[in-house]
């Protein structure tokens, strides 16, 4: 019996979800927001 | 006057230096003591080792760095802690040996009034037979080691090119290794590869985990908060595997490596080989070989490290099981337990017990994800640290002692998934707080509004600009000290 498995996608993500991650004008906002997260992030960490 | 020596200039050391020296006027010394002469922004190598970025990007000398800020440097290993000096003066110090070519060999002394433990960790290549760059298996975790893997990896890709069927494998080459985030992202900056040169279907990729199940990451998991509700990281790491047609061999511990084939061991106790033309394996991380001695000479190493070699600090370390873990048990100071004049920073503190489930197979080999304390969290330590001594020598031993606890600190996670302006891919990851907190965030642990995870373009753009800026930052160019850890 091998021990190697392979996943199947229990729940892929649609074509628009798979377009929007190679969008450059979603990605940009993303991006953006993504920025504002980490800099919350780190500010709750420094003390 | 006082002087800091820090032992290490890594993220964590090199913040503190840098911090350190910026804090305090000129009377006061700061001395790092690191074996490299250069420093590394290691979360690139994922690039140089698919060959995707130079070597020389990921590097540059400290000593110019150092020399231009007014630290001392000395390239060096640092190999005994004299915390009370010794029977004809009580000034405590270290003793090291150094490893640049004019002095290489060397032994030396250097006192201190406090002093950082930064060391990071030890590839403990030695753990596994046959594994390593000089064995049977690839690392990515030096430039140097990175730059070999991204030749083989060129040769297996040839190989491909020419229709001989490959078999990739990356992961894990023990069953107690850390930073699994290293390795997921070389295994899909490798898949990518293969599909940019055309030959992903001529070859297998298979990831082998000592992680239980996927997207444990060595933090027992978490939870993504989505607008649709809440996605384990399993789920999301899975789906990942199952879209790039990646494979996995999970709850393995790698026994030994042989030219073309590792042998592991299931938790479950059931024992496999799996055959390889290219591996990629990182070893298990153990505490640098520090000895400590006490005034009389005689050897303190067991009281002030723990038995892996990492230093014990204020935390928890009472021996209990899985359930009775708390996020308090995690250290907050830094201090060591037996000097009130030294600190262990980033790597080099001993973790009071991992965060993912402790898991033994029946033959009673352990096999779970050692604790991360990488990156983000290494830098906020190290600078902490910065900020306790700062205070203790401009304001006295009452100054405002400074916290980090990971129990307390977010962290993010930017794992490639590929490179390329515009075909590039990474999952942008936080989690918060680091170390799982039930007893305030529920079952999960965390926080579900900060803990987050996606996938796209704009992950890659977020990697890119980290790279630029914290190498910024570590060549202390102007405003280095407004970027955030």
């Amino acid at each position: 019996m091998s021990n190697v498995t392979t996943f199947a996608l229990s729940s892929p993500p649609s074509a628009r979800a798979v377009r929007a991650r190679r969008n450059v004008l979603v990605q940009a906002w993303r991006f953006a927001v993504l920025n504002l997260k980490m800099l919350v992030m780190v500010t709750k960490g420094h003390h | 006057m006082a002087r800091t020596v820090i032992l290490g200039a890594g993220i964590a050391g090199h913040t503190a230096a840098l911090h350190l020296r910026r804090m305090l006027p000129k009377e006061h010394d700061v001395v790092v003591v690191a074996p490299n002469a250069n420093w590394n922004w290691i979360p690139s190598n994922i690039w140089v080792g698919v060959g995707r970025m130079s070597q020389k990007k990921v590097v540059f000398p400290l000593a110019p760095v150092y020399r231009r800020k007014g630290i001392e440097f000395h390239q060096a290993l640092a190999t005994e802690i004299h915390g009370e000096g010794d029977a004809d003066d009580p000034t405590p110090y270290v003793v090291v040996r150094y490893t640049d070519a004019s002095r290489a060999g060397e032994v030396g002394r250097l006192s201190y009034d406090y002093l950082v433990n930064a060391t990071g960790p030890k590839l403990n290549f030695a753990a596994t037979p046959g594994l390593g760059p000089e064995a049977n298996s690839w690392s990515v975790c030096t430039a140097g080691h990175a730059a070999q893997a991204a030749r083989a990896l060129q040769d297996v890709v040839e190989r491909l090119r020419s229709g001989t069927p490959q078999t990739l494998l990356i992961g894990m080459g023990h069953g107690t290794c850390t930073c699994q985030g290293a390795a997921f992202e070389y295994t899909f900056n490798v898949e990518h590869e293969l599909v940019q040169a055309g030959v992903r279907d001529r070859a297998e990729v298979i990831y082998i985990t000592n992680e239980s199940q996927l997207g444990d990451f060595g933090m027992d998991g978490m939870n993504f908060g989505t607008k649709d509700g809440v996605v384990p990281s399993r789920v999301f790491t899975e789906s990942l595997f199952a879209e790039r047609g990646v494979k996995a061999i999970m709850a393995a511990h790698v026994e030994r490596v042989e030219p073309g084939a590792v042998h592991y061991e299931l938790v479950d106790g059931t024992k496999g080989e799996q055959r390889f033309d290219f591996a990629m394996l990182l070893p298990p991380f153990r505490g640098a070989d520090l000895a400590a001695y006490d005034r009389d000479g005689a050897d303190i190493t067991a009281e002030v490290f723990a038995p892996s070699g990492f230093m014990k600090v204020d935390a928890d370390y009472t021996p209990k099981p899985y359930e009775e873990w708390r996020a308090s048990d995690w250290p907050r100071t830094y201090q060591s337990v037996r000097y009130v004049n030294v600190w262990a920073a980033g790597i080099a503190f001993a973790p009071p017990h991992q965060m993912s489930r402790p898991r033994t197979s029946p033959n009673g080999t352990a096999i779970a994800p050692a604790p991360p304390r990488t990156g983000m969290p290494s830098g906020v330590i190290g600078r902490a640290v910065a900020q306790t001594i700062a205070g203790r020598i401009r304001h006295g031993a009452d100054s405002t002692v400074h916290t980090a606890s990971m129990a307390e600190m977010g962290a993010a996670c930017i794992a490639s998934a590929g490179t390329g302006l515009l075909r590039g891919q990474a999952a942008a990851m936080t989690v918060y707080p680091i170390i799982p907190d039930p007893e305030t965030y529920g079952e999960s642990g965390r926080d579900t509004k900060e803990t987050y995870g996606e996938i796209g373009l704009s992950g890659h753009w977020m990697k890119l600009m980290l790279h630029y800026l914290f190498i910024y930052k570590a060549k202390a160019r102007p405003l280095w000290f407004l970027i955030p850890e």
